[in-house]
């Protein structure tokens, strides 16, 4: 008799139990080495339940190694949501690296970069047959004698409705920074993903009473059937 | 009696012309900037529906683009009369698009509103919208489109429904060198009762004046009577 009691108060249980922001497994695949935190919580669109997940990715380098030039950084990010999840946002903020020359009255006013640091960042944005490749390459001139690699950044996001197609989204972001001996300092990047993916209806309460009442009268069976 | 015969006369040269597509705007009201040079291209027929006889219009609307710095855009609505029945709407694809430079010295007030919906009785369904931005300062450029939108309802033979418009409209303000958005088409069928054709009105103009021949003659009679009685 202790098992089906324990059992029914399982299922009582299970009914208080929300949906966990670890579901978004079910939706999202995540490239590995990635560090990210995230949430989710209860929205309603034109009527319809939804759970809305968030997460916060921090672009730290995959790889960071030393050569003759100088620092040598590697950062990327793959993701994929299926078409069981609607994309609302996705916004992704590259590494950037930064240098200010110390000041030399031979150079000219403005000039180009004198060094050989470089650097490359890509994004590939693919939603449903829609695609969109950002290459952003080199190092450009802020200001007089101030100096950026990479930073550069991308963001898509849609509105949802109720006629709105449920497609895949696919983000890949590769980007490679080459340091020199200028002085440079770096911050890696960020990216925020923000998705819908359906709630499965919840069973009544009245399910679970009909359900266990159907249990109780098996069990009362079953010992009637042992005690005859 | 020459008037009742160039009245017949008038018919007849009437009953040269036919029902037209043009009609269209017996029940579709287009208002708002240079609606006089959109292009509107479509078709009407006939069809019987129940043992009743309808006219189907199919209209393709594109908005005229105008550009008075420092506004640029287009804008259009469409209000359709209940005694109409809205069986297709399609709002085609908008794209915009926004260059700035922060370094080459313009002015970064850039101002863009867009309204785009289908009115149906109270409420407003707007398209769906898709943004994007990609930056790398000093330069940012943003994208923003439209999903193609489709309403479609069947006709029964019933008409007086709620009203229906939809409205179409981009309006920006310093659009700058290399920014640029497209003009939508806007693709729209609709049921209306049959404009009468020229024969109907011919036919009613003969039996009017077959009424008043008959009173006439009527008349006549009377008084011939009367002057026998006097």
């Amino acid at each position: 008799m202790m098992k089906p009691m324990i059992a029914a108060m399982g299922l009582l249980l299970a009914t208080q139990v929300h949906a966990q922001f670890s579901d978004y497994q079910r939706y999202l695949t995540v490239s590995d080495g990635a560090s990210f935190s995230g949430d989710s919580q209860r929205v309603r669109y034109e009527g319809q339940l939804f759970e809305s997940f968030t997460l916060r990715f921090n672009l730290t380098p995959l790889a960071e190694q030393q050569n003759d030039i100088g620092q040598q950084l590697t950062f990327g990010l793959n993701l994929k949501l299926s078409d069981q999840a609607f994309l609302e946002r996705i916004q992704i903020q590259s590494a950037s690296a930064n240098v200010v020359l110390s000041e030399d009255p031979s150079l000219p006013h403005m000039y180009p970069y004198p060094g050989v640091a470089n650097g490359d960042v890509t994004f590939v944005s693919q939603l449903g047959t829609r695609k969109r490749t950002v290459d952003f390459t080199g190092t450009r001139r802020n200001s007089w004698l101030s100096y950026t690699l990479g930073g550069g950044s991308y963001r898509l996001s849609q509105e949802f409705d109720s006629q709105a197609p449920w497609i895949p989204y696919a983000l890949d972001y590769q980007q490679h920074i080459q340091l020199d001996q200028m002085g440079w300092s770096w911050s890696p990047g960020y990216a925020q993903l923000s998705f819908l993916a359906p709630v499965a209806p919840v069973p009544e309460p009245e399910t679970y009473a009909l359900m266990s009442a159907g249990l109780l009268a098996l069990v009362l069976r079953r010992r009637r059937a042992k005690k005859s | 009696m020459k008037q009742i015969w160039s009245a017949v006369a008038l018919l007849a040269v009437t009953g040269s012309a036919h029902a037209a597509f043009s009609d269209y705007s017996r029940w579709l009201t287009l208002t708002e900037w240079k609606v006089e040079q959109s292009n509107v291209t479509g078709t009407s027929e006939l069809f019987t529906l129940n043992g009743r006889q309808y006219e189907r219009f199919n209209l393709t609307i594109s908005p005229t683009a105008i550009g008075y710095w420092p506004i640029q855009g287009f804008s259009l609505r469409g209000n359709l009369s209940n005694q109409a029945f809205l069986t297709h709407l399609h709002l085609g694809e908008l794209t915009y698009v926004i260059k700035h430079d922060y370094h080459d010295g313009t002015d970064p007030e850039i101002g863009v509103s867009l309204d785009y919906f289908h009115q149906l009785g109270g409420r407003e369904y707007s398209v769906g919208k898709l943004f994007e931005t990609v930056a790398e300062y000093p330069l940012v450029e943003t994208t923003t489109e439209t999903r193609p939108y489709l309403y479609t309802q069947t006709f029964r033979g019933a008409f007086g429904g709620p009203e229906q418009a939809f409205y179409s409209s981009l309006k920006a303000w310093q659009m700058g060198c290399c920014n640029s958005f497209t003009v939508p088409e806007i693709e729209l069928s609709f049921v209306a009762n049959p404009v009468p054709e020229p024969e109907t009105y011919a036919l009613m103009g003969t039996g009017l004046l077959a009424g008043l021949l008959v009173r006439r003659r009527k008349q006549l009679g009377k008084s011939q009577c009367d002057e026998v009685q006097a």
